[in-house]
């Protein structure tokens, strides 16, 4: 993965350079604002850590102009508590997610690997995490190779849980997607294949966590 | 206030302007009157005709006047002519005096009758008085008739002062009630300029009320800006409560740590290292979490003051919040349960702050989820009460509970029950919450065991232009 960070405190900078480099990605840092936009026009990269409260430009100008330039890269904000509704506004901005100062350094890595494959989970026509591989096409999952050999139904919620990665999905909005207009949906028959799907992806690092009387919530969980 | 007196002046000047000649006219015209009446009266029919003898009292009377002219001319005329003009001829007199149209001359009433008027005679404005009679023995229509005119400058010089006299009265009165007025107000307002002397010279901590010795009118200001300065004082001091208390925590939590660190490097034992090293992590961590909960605090009052008020969908709330909070690893094994009552046409919406009402329910699940049991099971509960306009939003936990007797405790800042090492501000915070959105928290059993935790709110009242899905979501 390459990275560039944005942020001007350099303690943290270092704590935040040191870990990704550890775990092999290429990152880069710089510490002003207004140089991290030019270098943006030029540079691409496969995330971005912004810190809101930078010298020369702040951050959230920062990521209003790299969206109304068009670039799409995804980025994580992080931002201090005391500034009211910092925590909120950011995603309005079009962040994909943030971090609330302080935070602990595995969390930000785990959090950055969760906002790449969000992305690469909607995009692609393969979506691959560990040992497992979902190909949308060929609609089959499988693990280590091995077709999980999920019926349609249970691949219907797959997809529509692998299109809202990480976020709740009420069961109503999944029945709607699952059940054609014709078919009466039971919300119970809903329970009992996410139950039956759940239980195939055993072993995978993908988990179903139910949200009894709310819905679901696909998530990774790395090992 | 000048403008008003300026406004009545000119009514009373007009008012006085018409009086004046009326009244002036009316004294002249008597004795014009009375000098037509003597000379009538000595007009006689006699075997030669008509005899006309003056008397010298009837033109002296008007000759009081001095500088005034008289004119005068006595004359019989028809009383129906044929004629436009009446056939008139002059017995004696000025002939060229002229004479009224022809239907306002007088008809002849009881006691004779007299008309007036102004016209121009020989150089000046003339006021004439022309008065006619029946003369026994005349024929039946034919009328007597005298004429007298008398210049206008005696007249107009008592009109002219009278309306002098009358004006300069009314001046002196009006200068004299706005000097009074001012007067009046200056002495009004001198115990206001006491009070703006008084509060311009406090202290910024002096609020001590006010000494009243003000006339009535000005009681109740005074007892509003002693009541202002009242509660300026308790916020004051609630303030400086709030902000020792938070250093006092502060301070000991950093001491904790700092002291830990010192722990640690007095050791070369690896493990003791690593094991002392990591209770200083654990200290570290409390410290951060209280510097947390002290700012969300802070940020909950100080958007209370400021009266935000959107529209906030619960259910929207609880659904994003439990997205966001159970990403982090320390949620991963707790089982989460929503109980939405009704679960149908219930509404959830509630009028106030989406950030401060966020924090609270942020509060409450991790309370929840700190004080669980050892398979942490919550569960948060929306209850609507459409009749009584209440929403209710709690969370449940499955862990041992807090005994009876402690319940109320756990509202205290910086009070942590449990064993579980919390800032002790949590509840605190998801308190004043709830009364600032006119609401209450409430603590109770819960069915799981443990603790339930409930913010009880108003429902907000639905708009007439209301449409689902305008409300907000933290």
């Amino acid at each position: 993965m390459r990275l560039l960070l944005i942020e001007d405190n350099d303690d943290l900078a270092e704590l935040i350079v040191d870990r990704f480099r550890s775990l092999g990605h290429a990152i880069d840092r710089e510490r002003d604002g207004a140089e991290a936009d030019q270098l943006l026009c030029h540079m691409t990269v496969d995330l971005v850590i912004l810190d809101i409260n930078l010298p020369g430009l702040s951050g959230d100008k920062l990521l209003r102009n790299m969206r109304a330039r068009g670039d799409t890269t995804p980025v994580l904000v992080l931002t201090a508590r005391s500034a009211i509704g910092d925590r909120i506004g950011v995603l309005d901005y079009g962040a994909d997610d943030y971090l609330v100062k302080p935070f602990d350094l595995g969390e930000l890595a785990a959090r950055c690997r969760a906002l790449l494959r969000r992305r690469s989970g909607a995009a692609s026509n393969t979506f691959e995490v560990g040992v497992f591989r979902f190909d949308r096409a060929a609609r089959q999952a499988s693990m280590n190779g091995v077709d999980l050999a999920l019926r349609g139904r249970e691949i219907q919620v797959l997809e529509a849980l692998l299109n809202n990665l990480d976020r709740l999905v009420a069961k109503e909005e999944l029945a709607d997607r699952v059940y054609r207009f014709d078919e009466t949906p039971s919300l119970n028959a809903l329970e009992q294949t996410v139950t039956r799907l759940r239980r195939k992806l055993d072993g995978t690092p993908l988990s179903i966590r139910s949200i009894r009387g709310l819905g679901y919530i696909l998530a990774i969980t790395d090992a | 206030m000048g403008g008003g007196v300026v406004a009545v002046m000119g009514v009373l000047t007009l008012g006085l302007w018409n009086y004046a000649e009326v009244a002036a006219n009316r004294t002249y015209d008597l004795l014009l009157k009375g000098a037509a009446i003597a000379i009538l009266e000595n007009v006689t029919l006699g075997p030669d005709g008509i005899a006309i003898d003056i008397p010298p009292s009837a033109l002296e009377t008007l000759g009081l006047a001095p500088e005034d002219r008289v004119f005068y001319r006595v004359f019989s005329y028809t009383k129906e002519p044929a004629k436009t003009a009446p056939l008139h001829s002059t017995l004696t007199g000025a002939d060229d005096l002229p004479l009224p149209p022809l239907p306002s001359w007088p008809k002849i009433a009881q006691n004779g009758s007299e008309v007036f008027f102004d016209a121009p005679y020989s150089g000046s404005m003339t006021r004439f008085i022309l008065r006619a009679e029946a003369l026994p023995g005349l024929s039946r229509d034919q009328l007597l008739a005298v004429e007298i005119g008398q210049t206008r400058i005696a007249r107009d010089a008592l009109w002219h002062d009278m309306l002098a006299r009358g004006m300069a009265g009314l001046l002196a009165l009006a200068m004299v009630s706005l000097f009074l007025l001012q007067f009046g107000v200056n002495r009004a307002m001198r115990p206001l300029a006491g009070v703006e002397a008084a509060i311009r010279d406090r202290e910024p901590t002096d609020f001590r009320p006010l000494e009243a010795e003000t006339p009535r009118e000005i009681e109740s200001l005074i007892r509003a800006i002693n009541g202002f300065m009242a509660r300026l004082s308790t916020s004051r001091e609630n303030v400086q409560t709030f902000i020792a208390d938070v250093a006092h925590q502060m301070r000991s939590a950093l001491a904790a740590l700092d002291g830990r660190l010192v722990h640690a490097l007095e050791t070369s034992d690896p493990e003791e290292l690593r094991s002392r090293t990591l209770r200083a992590r654990d200290q570290s961590r409390q410290a951060v979490e209280l510097t947390n909960q002290m700012l969300a605090h802070a940020m909950v009052i100080h958007r209370a003051d400021n009266r935000l008020s959107d529209r906030v969908d619960l259910v929207n709330l609880v659904s994003a919040t439990i997205e966001d909070m159970f990403r982090a690893p320390q949620y991963a094994d707790v089982e989460i349960e929503v109980d939405i009552d009704p679960p149908t046409n219930g509404t959830f919406v509630v009028s106030g702050d989406a950030l401060s009402l966020r924090e609270a329910l942020v509060n409450l699940i991790s309370n929840a989820a700190r004080h669980a049991g050892p398979t942490p099971r919550i569960r948060i509960v929306l209850f609507s009460d459409a009749d009584e306009g209440r929403v209710r939003l709690g969370v449940e936990d499955d862990g041992p509970g807090i005994a009876e007797a402690d319940i109320e405790r756990v509202r205290t800042r910086f009070v942590s029950l449990g064993g579980t090492a919390g800032t002790g501000l949590g509840l605190t915070i998801v308190e004043s919450v709830a009364l600032s959105h006119g609401g209450s928290l409430s603590l109770d059993r819960s069915p799981l065991g443990g603790l339930a935790a409930a913010m009880d709110l108003p429902a907000a009242t639905v708009p007439a232009d209301s449409k689902p899905g305008n409300e907000t979501a933290a």
